[in-house]
């Protein structure tokens, strides 16, 4: 019904799903012993691969601050008054962020948008956005993202 | 299983490599040298595949752009061919050498992460000197999952109970290949996906339905509906 293989195949899904290096080298160290679960497992990969192609490419869909603004605003439990207020004028921002994105870069961004002493929230900015542009490869957090860009210009319109 | 069971030590984690084994190894020369080759070869077919999936899986990892996760994944390819070739005495020729180029690349990028604590104590992740063999001690060493343990020994009706609670897409493909005991190339056609894919989704409505079950027999997780307004 369900086999061995079936099993080792699930763990490798899992273990590559959370960047479990050691599951990895465990799974695939079984597999060099018993060549058939290597063939199996072989496939499976063949099948994240194909997933991992079939994703736009992080540059076809570019970050806004506003994309990071809104997430930021969800991830941060308390915030100082400045944080705040900047994080309002950043979630009206929808300058599209440049694809290689450094520290250098997010103070560009507060200077041009005048946020003053928030540096804290400048490195969390600068967290955020990477941790976007990475999930930005798959499809459901490209469908996410465009929702919430959606939900945004609606939200303005109506204003 | 031709690898050696060498009492050799291998090389200790980090950046130095392990000196080459080779002139101590009892292999033959020639041997040797056309192990040497036919590694180099599938490591060369292997290294674009795998530099893809260690980036993508180092990204989600770690969160670093990914020009960082590349540089890594690279660096950890090339300690990994060097790795390879001091371990050739270890090479089963008669074998497909992907999945042990793959062990040993895993390891390597392990030991590059210097923030990693070992989940075993010297059992695995190591270059210990049992080499890459004692890993699969480690894979059978893992503690027993009650939730995996009723996957394997589940029957048709215990899984269509089961299956019938998920509501994802990967569920249809276990439907397909449970219930209707379709093959995954059938289920392929039938989904208009490809072999690979069915394999992957198959897979993780295997890994739904293990948290589904252990939910349902960890006492700590509220039943079904429970706890709901």
């Amino acid at each position: 019904m369900i086999t061995p293989h079936d099993l080792m195949a699930m763990r490798l899904v899992e273990a590559h799903e959370a960047g479990d290096f050691e599951a990895l080298a465990g799974i695939w160290s079984a597999a060099a012993a018993d060549p058939d679960l290597g063939r199996h497992l072989t496939l499976v990969e063949s099948g994240l691969l194909a997933e991992l192609d079939a994703s736009p490419e992080p540059g076809a869909m570019r970050l806004t601050a506003a994309d990071v603004a809104e997430r930021l605003a969800v991830a941060r439990k308390s915030m100082a008054q400045a944080e705040r207020d900047a994080l309002t004028r950043l979630a009206d921002c929808e300058e599209e962020l440049p694809e290689s994105l450094s520290m250098r870069v997010v103070r560009g961004l507060w200077e041009r948008l005048g946020l003053g002493a928030t540096e804290q929230l400048a490195k969390d900015f600068l967290q955020q956005a990477s941790a976007l542009m990475l999930r930005l490869g798959t499809g459901e957090q490209r469908v996410a993202l465009m929702a919430a860009r959606a939900i945004r210009k609606a939200k303005a319109r109506k204003s | 299983m031709a690898r050696s069971q060498s009492s050799e030590k291998i090389g200790k984690p980090g950046k130095e490599s392990p000196a080459p084994l080779q002139e101590q190894s009892s292999v033959p020369e020639a041997e040797m040298a056309s192990r040497r080759k036919s590694v180099e070869t599938a490591y060369t077919a292997e290294y674009p595949r795998l530099l893809r999936i260690m980036v993508a899986q180092l990204a989600k990892k770690t969160r670093q752009n990914l020009a960082v996760c590349e540089e890594r994944a690279e660096e950890a390819l090339q300690e990994t061919f060097i790795r390879l070739m001091s371990l050739l005495h270890q090479y089963d020729a008669t074998r497909p050498a992907g999945p042990w180029i793959r062990s040993v690349a895993y390891l390597v990028l392990l030991e590059q992460n210097p923030y990693r604590k070992p989940k075993r104590e010297k059992l695995a992740g190591d270059m210990h000197p049992d080499g890459v063999v004692g890993l699969e001690h480690a894979t059978r060493a893992r503690a027993p999952d009650p939730a995996e343990e009723f996957l394997r020994r589940a029957d048709r009706e215990d899984l269509l109970r089961h299956v019938d609670c998920l509501s994802t897409i990967n569920a249809e493909v276990l439907r397909l290949m449970i219930i209707e005991g379709l093959d995954a190339s059938e289920a392929a056609v039938r989904l208009d996906v490809t072999v690979e894919t069915i394999h992957v989704r198959k897979s993780r409505g295997l890994s739904e339905l293990r948290r589904l079950v252990a939910g349902a027999n960890d006492p700590a997780q509220p039943k079904s509906g429970e706890g709901k307004p």
